[in-house]
């Protein structure tokens, strides 16, 4: 079995240090993991050297600090990846359907099952997963990590996040712990645990690193990638940190033609975004105002360039920025101080407003500065 | 896509089948208790301590905090202003804070005391939650405790209805009257509309069983027989037409090298036909013949089932004699619609399979039959203009040597108001009343043809409109529709040869010849130089130019060996030509004309082929008038064509 160590005392840590790859040098009270120095970490008392847990959680993996239930935890290496399983796995739900018949899928000659993976975040039954997951789904089943399974409801579904929300009546389940995009980098080590439908959770766990934080070949907003295998069914499912917490929802339908070895995962902000506005609105609420952009081929193709901004190619005929001083082959250079040199830029953008929103437009015609203060509409 | 998603589906049957084994989805005891005091914020779910807003007693009835109850149980809640929302399983209540009275499912139902809100709980009547949930209510309100029990959490213990489990040891169809003993863990995967076909399979013993009826349409059983061993793979095959049900039966290996056992009975109106597919290699269709087991399926088939008999799982879809279809209509590959549906009687088949999506023919054969089309008002402002402007081209189109008017009247179908077209055609020595209805639902039009033979229409057109009247409609993103409607047609129906309607043109240099059209003319094709189809979309007179190249292996085909579309005439529209020979364009030909008069495929028109060789290619040029709009004009029009024809050389 696996050995979860669990010590709720901070005396203790010290000694695990020594353990692990943080160097400490006595005297100067300095630390310095991985060769990066931690300031205010060490603390002098009575002669002995203590060291903050916080910072360290802040710098390893390892080390969580729960501030909820009042522990610590210490994952030494060997048990890490089983045990950030065993803590994010009953969160992790399989999602199993029959196809509609409306889907184009839909075949009069095979049994129409389709499935993935989702992740729940409240303890009443919300799960979210990816709207490409439930989508054509007749009857969606979800089955839990301990293979009991419920029918589920469809509350809300974005096909452009490619993320939806169900909803099964069950209390007293285990909400997964959503990370923090700002600790996410490029390098670190993540997990892609997928569908539990094999009922051998272990073996559906992948493991990767973060490759880059960029765009998929036909997305509309920024993804994770990460080399950790995802399949069919891990669609859906999480993407998880060493400290367990989820930084990603999976999404297998991002993976672009002649697109090898890079997984694209939907950032917590972005799965925060939209859980918020579908438990607000029941959908996303789109801030609109009907310019049509075009970005330029550098930007296209990420080059660095000395042209900035995104080009107005087209404006729609009775959209709200018919009413503003907008033209087309305009460039939109800033909204409200904030570059946008692609579209994936405007839309992450786009997230922080909704319609009846102000925002000031910084856009550039003929090399010359205007600003254009709208008020976003909604489609 | 499409492959993976098979794959991994399969996957996710067998471990569900591992599932179903192992009795994983029994549900386990989950038995929630909640744990209140009247007066005391302090509560407990399943023995652990939780803070609560206090509840406190109104009229004798207890007042408890509701959200805390319903994430307990994990019922859904939505808030709109002073009204709830609680969702649990199948039950939905709509309550009203400060209102006595609620909505529970769709019945008015009143609660002992009003909701109210406290610090941002909402406080109901104990006797709301004990209506409402699955639960069991103990309380002592004297001491003040109350106990909320939840037993069964409502975790499925059968997922047979996704995977189409079939629990019961046999199936039978009590339209068609059979039953079959199946292996037990076997699953329905595919069940046609009328259930004239139906898959099941087995994975554990790697079977697959087909049930097919079909009508006899006045074929012989010892023909299908011949055709059955003239056609295919036979390994082993017996005929017994003295049995009490006569049948025959035969074993193959598939196109996959799969083992086939079929046996094909003969009963009332139909054939059945029985098939037994193994996917494991090591199972030979001998094996398939001879082993017991499977001998013990075959011989279970029974011919006797009329429904209602315990152990029989009736998959039969026909409701009442009836059976719904629904149209589906799939224009490009990320879009299928679903505008219509319709309850026909179960005689009835889909018949005249074209490829048009938005047609659809429905009827007892291609004799008597209604062809349903959608199609968008187009240049016509109204339903009017498009009716008359349809009018008007009949009569000025048709010949009127096989078409004559009958009625235009103003009608209702399908709850529309309609416009009734009627008018009769000779075909063959036969001749077909043709009533149209048009009407629009939506931004579409219908169009309704019922094709019946004259001496049948009065006996049953009544029928065919009672049908009609039953259609539903569906609500559809009609501009998405519509725009790949447009897409559709613009892709697949021919474009004109020109803008004028002045002779033009059309040189093919791949092949070396020129013909001249009317510009009005369309030309389709699959792109390939090799054949090219003109057609008058009016008339549907259309030409059609095939050109091969020549080699030492060609020299020694027939025409109709080196012509596809003339076996295709022969086989399928069982059109026999007169054959001649001419010298014209300085080539010597052979000319076959055909007098297609097929009322299978509903085809009837004069075809003739020219067949010659010209330099390095062979060359067929085919022109096809249909009957029904054989004017002079149009015959002459399509002589003048051929007239224009030539070779450059």
């Amino acid at each position: 079995m696996i050995k979860k160590t669990i010590i709720k005392s901070v005396c203790l840590v010290t000694a695990i240090v020594f353990m692990t790859t943080g160097t400490y040098a006595a005297g100067n009270v300095t630390l310095k993991i991985d060769g990066k120095q931690v300031n205010d970490a060490v603390k002098e008392f009575n002669g002995k050297q203590y060291v903050l847990v916080d910072s360290l959680a802040g710098n390893l993996d390892g080390i969580t600090v729960n501030k909820s239930d009042k522990s610590i935890e210490i994952n030494t290496d060997t048990n890490r990846i089983s045990n950030i399983i065993n803590k994010v796995g009953p969160s992790v739900v399989g999602i199993i359907g029959k196809l509609k018949e409306s889907s184009y899928d839909y075949s009069e000659y095979t049994d129409n099952l389709i499935f993935g993976t989702g992740v729940i975040y409240r303890s009443d039954g919300y799960i979210v997963t990816n709207a490409h997951v439930v989508k054509d789904m007749d009857t969606i089943v979800v089955v839990l990590s301990n293979s009991k399974a419920y029918k589920a409801r469809l509350k809300a579904i974005d096909d452009s996040l490619d993320l939806a929300v169900i909803k099964i009546d069950k209390g007293g389940l285990t909400p997964a712990v959503f990370g923090d995009m700002s600790s996410v980098a490029v390098g670190q080590e993540v997990v892609a645990i997928g569908t539990p439908l094999s009922f051998n959770l272990r073996n559906s766990a992948t493991k990767g690193i973060i490759s880059g934080m960029n765009r998929s070949a036909d997305g509309e907003y920024r993804f994770i990638q990460s080399d950790a295998a995802i399949n069919g069914g891990n669609s859906g499912g999480p993407l998880v940190n060493m400290k367990g917490q989820v930084i990603g929802i999976n999404s297998v339908k991002l993976v672009g033609f002649g697109v090898e070895g890079l997984n694209f995962s939907i950032p917590v902000d972005t799965v925060r975004y939209a859980i918020s506005h579908f438990e607000k609105f029941g959908k996303i609420k789109r801030p609109y105002l009907g310019i049509v952009f075009s970005e330029s081929i550098t930007s296209q193709y990420g080059l660095p360039s000395s042209v900035e901004g995104l080009t107005v190619r087209d404006i729609e005929e009775g959209s709200d920025a018919e009413r503003y001083d907008i033209q087309v082959d305009d460039k939109l250079v800033a909204v409200n101080g904030v570059k946008v040199n692609s579209i994936i830029d405007y839309n992450e953008e786009m997230k922080k407003y909704l319609p009846g929103d102000k925002a000031a437009f910084k856009l550039l015609r003929d090399n010359k500065q205007l600003t254009v203060n709208v008020v976003f509409g909604e489609k | 896509m499409k492959i993976g998603k098979t794959l991994l589906s399969l996957l996710v049957v067998i471990s569900i089948l591992a599932a179903f084994l192992t009795n994983t989805y029994a549900a386990g005891n989950d038995k929630l208790v909640l744990e209140l005091r009247v007066g005391s914020t302090s509560a407990k779910v399943n023995g652990t301590e939780s803070k609560v807003e206090k509840p406190y007693m109104v009229n004798n009835s207890a007042m408890v905090p509701l959200e805390w109850i319903t994430t307990a149980v994990g019922a859904e809640v939505n808030k709109k202003d002073k009204v709830i929302e609680v969702i649990y399983g199948e039950m939905n209540a709509e309550i009203t804070v400060g209102s006595a009275e609620y909505i529970y499912n769709t019945e008015k139902k009143k609660m002992p005391a009003a909701p109210v809100v406290k610090n941002k709980v909402t406080m109901v009547p104990l006797e709301f939650i004990s209506a409402s949930f699955p639960v069991t209510v103990t309380s002592d309100l004297k001491k003040g405790s109350i106990k909320i029990v939840l037993e069964d959490d409502g975790a499925l213990s059968d997922l047979s209805f996704l995977t189409g489990g079939i629990t019961s040891p046999k199936v039978g169809n009590s339209f068609y009257g059979w039953s079959l003993s199946i292996p037990s863990g076997s699953r329905i995967i595919s069940n046609s509309f009328k259930s004239d076909k139906v898959g099941i399979t087995n994975e554990s013993r790697s079977l697959y069983f087909e049930i097919a009826v079909e009508n006899k349409n006045g074929r012989k059983l010892s023909e299908l027989y011949n055709d059955i061993l003239y056609n295919s793979s036979v390994r082993s095959s017996k005929m017994d037409l003295a049995a009490a049900v006569p049948y025959f039966q035969y074993t193959r290996l598939s196109e996959y090298d799969e083992s086939l056992r079929v046996k094909v009975f003969d009963k009332g109106d139909y054939f059945y036909y029985v098939t037994i597919n193994c996917y494991d290699n090591s199972v030979t269709p001998e094996k398939l013949l001879t082993d017991k087991y499977y001998e013990n399926i075959m011989n279970s088939f029974s011919l006797n089932y009329k429904g209602a008999v315990k152990g029989v799982e009736d998959i039969s879809r026909v409701v009442q004699g009836k059976a719904s279809f629904y149209n589906y209509v799939t224009l490009n590959l990320d879009a299928k619609y679903l505008p219509w549906s319709i309850n026909v009687p179960a005689k009835w088949d889909k018949v005249l399979s074209n490829d048009d999506p938005m047609t659809t023919c429905l009827g007892l054969d291609s004799r008597h039959y209604m062809r349903i089309t959608m199609n968008t008002l187009g240049d016509s402002g109204s339903l009017e203009e498009y009716a008359d402007n349809i009018k008007e081209k009949y009569n000025k189109y048709f010949n009127a040597r096989v078409y004559k008017f009958i009625s235009d009247e103003n009608a209702t179908a399908a709850g529309a108001e309609a416009r009734n077209l009627k008018f009769s055609i000779k075909q063959g020595d036969k001749v077909y009343i043709m009533d149209e209805l048009y009407f629009t639902k939506g931004s579409f039009v219908y169009e309704i043809t019922v094709k019946l033979p004259e001496g049948e229409y009065d006996k049953l057109i009544g029928q065919f409109k009672e049908t009609i009247d039953q259609m539903d409609f569906y609500s559809v993103d009609e501009g998405k529709f519509e725009s790949d409607f447009e897409k559709y047609t613009n892709k697949n129906v021919g474009i004109r040869v020109s803008q004028q309607d002045e002779l033009f043109e059309y040189v093919n240099k791949t092949f070396s010849w020129s013909v001249k059209l009317p510009g009005y003319w369309t030309k389709s094709g699959a792109g390939d130089d090799s054949s090219v189809t003109f057609t008058e979309p009016d008339t549907n007179a259309s030409v059609m130019v095939y050109a091969t190249e020549n080699s030492s292996l060609s020299r020694s085909l027939t025409d109709e060996e080196k012509f596809g579309i003339m076996k295709v005439l022969k086989k399928v529209y069982a059109a026999t030509p007169v054959q001649s020979s001419v010298n014209e364009k300085g080539y010597q030909m052979r000319v076959y004309t055909y007098k297609v008069e097929s009322a299978d495929m509903d085809f009837f028109a004069a075809v003739t082929c020219y067949c010659f060789e010209a330099g390095d290619y062979s060359y067929c040029y085919i022109s096809v008038v249909p009957d029904l709009t054989a004017t002079d004009r149009t015959v002459n029009e399509v002589k003048d064509i051929w007239k224009t024809f030539m070779i450059k050389k």
